[in-house]
């Protein structure tokens, strides 16, 4: 790798030659993931999947101290977010106490982690400037990071809020400060993206393939590429060339380049945050006795045109065959999936034009849930294994539908939207 | 049986982001999870921007617009824009 630094700063152009098609790992053996009955389907194990939705809404709600019968945002009170900031830091602390044990038997994966680190060059540049965050411009930057940064090496990238460990917990050992900083980046970047370019994300869909045997899917890769141009203007991206020295003159630097070299830096510690957080996943689930999840899914669409046929034309009840991304999110209640599907999330986006899809997925199957790794708890979130032989059933039927427009009214006054 | 692409367009594959918030109510908590300041225009394009909370607007300094659809006058159709962000 050429080492040299190049001096780029924001709001410089920086001309990008051709793209380079990003590929997925080794999806894994199509034959082994159907005989092992991994897949979601419509209409099996469905008293089992109804069972495990019981028992994982329970145990959220619980958490939650959410008030029977009551659903929404009024709900959701400061004991939620209490709730989830402590679910989220506990998380972190048992993921990367995983990854740094694992470490001791994977040499590729401790020397990604004692390499250098994000928050090291963060910190670099933070004491650098006098111990102003240098994002962009330290005039705009004047939080906690910047009192902490001159003081304590690793506390730069501290933030409790997000699912980081706190500074005063923050460990002495660089690899295990590493590992945990890595299981909160990527569990906190989950609640932004899970896909849209951003290499984190996209780094776990790839993982989820070849870590988990996960479909890879052909849009998710795309929407990659096509975003690749941007790399360099996001995620830190053009920290990240400085960092490796890829160069970034006009002419030279590729987006790619900054991912293949974060990739070939940090892809064993994403490899291991994604096998630890399936691990607990999995420990979680079986102490609970739980071997399937029936979980809902709301989708949304822009246009009657934009509903896929296979769901525009079925009706309640239908089978329909659903590929996804490798991650993919749904929901142990069927609420959640109808803030979606019919109020279109926060911005009432097409809210005529929703419907709502429930699966049974075996927990071999789960990869993550809010008590055990990325997972909003206020919504119940599950997080799935895709794969090629994935069923749903509808639901709640697709297209227009007879509104009762005051209620809805009212019930978005009550979210506040 | 031809399958369906669940997770086609980023809001679909995004969708419960849009309904709750999960991340950081903090503004620099906030702005240090998505990787600084200068990540917040592209944030706001996002699917998860849409259940931001308006506190958290108002302290980046966020305005929401509201556009009233001919077609149904009954609701607002929300728009957040950047007022003298990065």
């Amino acid at each position: 790798m050429n080492n040299t630094r190049w001096a780029v700063h924001p709001g410089d152009i920086v001309i990008l030659p051709a793209r380079r098609a990003k590929s997925f790992g080794d999806p894994g053996n199509t034959q082994e993931r159907v005989e092992g009955g991994r897949f979601g389907s419509a209409s099996g194990r469905t008293e089992e999947g109804s069972a495990g939705r019981a028992i994982l809404s329970q145990e959220l709600t619980a958490a939650m101290e959410r008030s029977a019968g009551v659903t929404g945002e009024a709900a959701f009170g400061a004991s939620t977010e209490e709730e989830a900031a402590a679910m989220k830091q506990a998380n972190v602390i048992a993921t990367g106490n995983a990854i740094y044990e694992q470490a001791k038997t994977d040499d590729k994966l401790a020397a990604a982690l004692d390499g250098k680190q994000p928050y090291q060059v963060i910190s670099e540049r933070a004491l650098s400037t006098g111990g102003h965050w240098a994002f962009d411009d330290p005039a705009k930057w004047n939080g906690w990071v910047t009192q902490q940064s001159a003081e304590a090496h690793w506390s730069v990238v501290v933030n409790p809020s997000s699912g980081l460990v706190t500074p005063l917990e923050m460990p002495d050992d660089p690899r295990m400060a590493a590992a945990q900083y890595w299981a909160a980046s990527l569990q906190s970047g989950w609640a932004a993206t899970s896909g849209d370019g951003n290499m984190k994300a996209f780094s776990m869909q790839d993982a989820a393939t070849r870590v988990l045997g996960a479909e890879p899917n052909q849009g998710l890769l795309d929407s990659f590429n096509e975003n690749q141009d941007r790399i360099d203007l996001r995620d830190g991206g053009t920290r990240m060339a400085q960092y490796f020295g890829v160069p970034m003159e006009p002419g030279t630097a590729t987006a790619a380049q900054v991912y293949d070299a974060w990739r070939e830096a940090y892809q064993p510690i994403i490899d291991s945050y994604v096998q630890t957080t399936y691990d607990r996943t999995q420990a979680y689930l079986a102490d609970r006795n739980i071997t399937a999840v029936t979980v809902d899914r709301g989708m949304n669409f822009v246009s009657p045109e934009a509903i896929p046929p296979q769901l525009a034309d079925a009706p309640v009840g239908a089978t329909v065959a659903t590929g996804s991304n490798p991650l993919s999110s749904w929901a142990t209640t069927e609420a959640s999936a109808s803030r979606f599907s019919r109020m279109g999330g926060g911005n009432y986006l097409s809210p005529d034009l929703g419907g709502i899809i429930r699966a049974t997925f075996p927990a071999a199957s789960v990869f993550s849930v809010p008590a055990t790794g990325p997972g909003c708890l206020s919504e119940d979130e599950v997080i799935t294994i895709g794969h090629a032989e994935d069923r749903s059933t509808i639901v709640n039927a697709f297209g227009p539908v007879e509104r009762d427009y005051a209620a809805e009214a009212a019930n978005a006054a009550a979210y506040d939207i | 049986m031809e399958r369906v692409n669940i997770d086609a367009d980023q809001r679909n594959a995004d969708w419960i982001k849009t309904v709750s918030w999960d991340l950081p109510t903090d503004k620099d908590m906030f702005l240090a999870a998505i990787g600084g300041p200068g990540q917040l225009e592209h944030f706001m394009t996002l699917p998860a921007a849409e259940a931001m909370p308006q506190a958290l607007k108002d302290s980046l300094g966020l305005h929401t617009q509201t556009d009233v659809s001919p077609h149904a006058p009954h609701k607002a159709r929300l728009r957040v824009v950047l007022v003298d962000g990065d």
